[in-house]
């Protein structure tokens, strides 16, 4: 069977392995948040590796889908232009415009109307493998009414005639508990995108309240961000990178972050580094620690709040070893998911990540990666950090992105 | 945050454990942190900080001292009267006293609008250079300008996108936030709104981005035309405002049920070549 991925790191698992042909998910969003970077993610993904795509559009005109999906880095034109990529145009009749789309409905506050034209879209690919983007069941209940619902069924029959997976729109406006349960009752899956929210929205993270196919109901809330270009990626907002004095800590987070900043002091670091990483669908906020005994008083500071850390070592200088158990004491960061960033692996004299287990007694659930520069800055530049490995970074990321997934 | 253990899944970590109730789990509608009304304000919580001036010339005669922190009103004017224009004066005032402010505008370009500002010698476009001027464009998608967003503007696709109008304004909120405790807004106009949706589905959409507005230290206007809507709709709309200003076509102003008790219950408005003034 074929399945429909996100893209999006943990929503894929907990859809186990993605959307499913003849059901209905919902991204069920509360008001202020956005979802269609949810829908554009989905059908980019599928879109380019050649499955076919209907756009039902009935906030915006198809126009305006194209240019906000071009905006998070994606090109749907192209597969518009060779038909992979169809719009229904539900949105110009509301407003009594004129379209200029292939499947265009006038009569778009008759439900039945989009039924009919759905139908026609399909017959067209009824042999691909597709999906239906419904944008949005929102619009269909304030400009068709709440009886339109009841066509959603006729909607569901087609999706399993044609093999055709379904993923619908839905803003939480206040609505009728009825209508709302309806919605329930009506979708296969839904993902909640909600926000921690006090005087504004402060966070924003999805969670599943329904997968009919494997029965999962999950309480977790995964923290997201929209990036641009980019689009959703999973959020991690702390991780620590700590470490004993020179074992290259501003160079990780450097060498990892774009626009990374550090306070530091002829070339050391003396308050934190700061860092932002975009990688394998997540968004990490990197802090790095100074490593000089004198500013152990404000490890645990810098520590609090982290949800992983990244302790990077010199593997050709054993003797600091114990000072980087010590400062992952002090940086209350003991116990947290972590991974050992073995740095200088290619310097002479440097330890094995057997040996650095070894000497440094830890627990063989915690992974040490080989890190190396592929550059070092002169002496006479000094203060520039060393540009490490981009691969052996990469190495380290996905280990504990595993890790605290 | 916090890490804990997911259900089913021994050894594995989530992110967060979202914080609801069993039976909220089941329910997204029942999520208390998402549900529109958990952060509606409330007569306690507005009014504890000092009132928002105006700034318009003579108005504090009329109007008192000015209108709490989370107040929206409801500014009704006949259609020759530019309300817009009285709102930008008050949105101008506030950069002036370096105050944010944001624009809502569904009936006219902000490219338009900065122009018209101009005239009366408001220069918009220094509130957008400090950071301090945000708009949402609802306007110059659908008049098929060839627009794209920008760090000031966010334009979204008309008066039906009721989400991407939202989430435009949440996303000035956020970064308000971070800079002031208030921040003055204008939302020109509800009758637009009330052309291509129906009341029923403004109302929802009003009740959802009030309580946002008065949360989040939003002080400012809802523009309406006069007689424009049935009598209906007019009652509902004050009723969800926290009070109304009348402005008249001899520019009479008069103000209604204001948040705070009025020195008068109206007064006469010029409009100069620098802006509004009471002359009486």
């Amino acid at each position: 069977m074929e399945l429909y991925k996100t893209s999006i790191p943990k929503l894929d698992e907990f859809l186990d392995g993605g959307i499913r042909p003849k059901t209905i998910t919902v991204f069920w969003a509360t008001p202020g948040i956005e979802n269609t970077p949810f829908a554009y993610q989905l059908m980019m993904e599928s879109l380019e590796r050649g499955d076919y795509c209907v756009y039902i559009t009935q906030s915006k005109k198809s126009s305006t889908v194209e240019k906000e999906i071009e905006h998070y880095g994606w090109n749907a034109t192209q597969y518009r232009k060779v038909g992979t990529l169809k719009f229904i145009d539900a949105y110009s009749g509301l407003i009594n415009a004129d379209s200029a789309d292939e499947f265009y409905i006038k009569d778009a506050r008759n439900p039945k109307a989009i039924t009919e034209m759905l139908e026609k879209a399909l017959e067209g690919i009824a042999d691909k493998n597709k999906i239906v983007i419904f944008d949005s069941l929102s619009t269909l209940i304030d400009h068709c009414g709440e009886e339109s619902l009841e066509e959603l069924s006729k909607w569901k029959k087609l999706f399993e005639k044609y093999n055709a997976a379904g993923v619908f729109l839905f803003i939480e406006w206040p609505y009728d508990s009825k209508v709302l349960n309806k919605i329930k009752l009506m979708a296969d899956a839904i993902v909640c995108l909600k926000a921690i929210e006090e005087k504004v929205i402060l966070r924003e993270y999805f969670t599943i309240s329904k997968v009919a196919w494997n029965g999962k109901n999950e309480g977790v809330g995964i923290p997201f961000k929209i990036s641009v270009p980019g689009g959703v990626k999973v959020y991690i907002p702390k991780l620590l990178v700590t470490g004993p004095y020179n074992a290259g800590k501003s160079s990780f987070v450097h060498s990892a972050s774009t626009g990374a900043v550090s306070v530091d002091r002829l070339g050391t670091t003396i308050a934190l580094d700061h860092g932002h990483v975009d990688y394998a669908g997540f968004s990490v906020d990197l802090f790095g620690t100074p490593g000089q005994e004198r500013f152990d008083p404000i490890l645990g500071l810098l520590g609090g709040e982290a949800l992983g850390v990244i302790v990077v070592i010199d593997s050709a200088d054993p003797d600091s070893f114990v000072r980087a158990k010590e400062m992952m004491e002090r940086s209350k960061s003991v116990g947290l998911p972590c991974v050992v960033a073995a740095n200088k692996a290619n310097v002479k004299g440097s330890l094995s990540p057997e040996d650095i287990r070894k000497k440094m007694r830890l627990p063989k659930d915690i992974p040490i990666i080989p890190v190396s520069a592929d550059s070092v800055p002169s002496k006479e530049k000094g203060k520039e950090p060393a540009k490490l490995n981009e691969e052996d970074l990469h190495n380290v990321f996905d280990v504990l992105f595993k890790t605290l997934m | 945050m916090m890490v804990e253990e997911t259900t089913g899944a021994p050894g594995a970590v989530g992110i967060t454990q979202e914080p609801v109730a069993p039976e909220a789990a089941e329910s997204p509608a029942g999520a208390p942190q998402s549900s529109p009304d958990a952060t509606e304000g409330t007569p306690e919580t507005q009014g504890t900080a000092k009132p928002i001036p105006l700034n318009i010339e003579g108005i504090e005669n009329i109007i008192g001292e000015g209108f709490p922190i989370g107040s929206c009103v409801l500014l009704i004017t006949p259609p020759m009267i530019e309300a817009n224009l009285f709102c930008m004066e008050f949105i101008y005032r506030g950069i002036l006293n370096k105050e944010p402010g944001m624009i809502i505008t569904m009936d006219h370009s902000p490219e338009d609008m900065k122009i018209k500002a101009l005239k009366y010698g408001w220069n918009m476009s220094r509130g957008e250079q400090a950071k301090i001027l945000k708009w949402v464009d609802g306007y110059s998608i659908n008049a098929n300008k060839d627009v794209k967003s920008t760090d000031t503007i966010k334009r979204i696709s008309g008066s039906i996108a009721l989400s991407d109008l939202t989430i435009g304004m949440s996303q000035i909120q956020r970064e308000y936030h971070q800079v002031s405790d208030h921040y003055r807004f204008i939302f020109d106009s509800l009758s637009t709104l009330f052309i291509y949706n129906d009341a029923t589905t403004i109302y929802r959409f009003l009740r959802v981005i009030v309580s946002k507005l008065r949360a989040s230290g939003g002080v400012g206007f809802f523009t309406l035309g006069e007689k424009m809507h049935d009598q209906q709709i007019e009652m509902t709309l004050r009723h969800m405002m926290d009070g109304t200003i009348e402005l008249t076509d001899d520019l009479t102003l008069k103000a209604q049920s204001l948040p705070l008790p009025t020195p008068r219950k109206e007064g006469k408005l010029e409009l100069t070549s620098r802006g509004f003034k009471v002359v009486g």
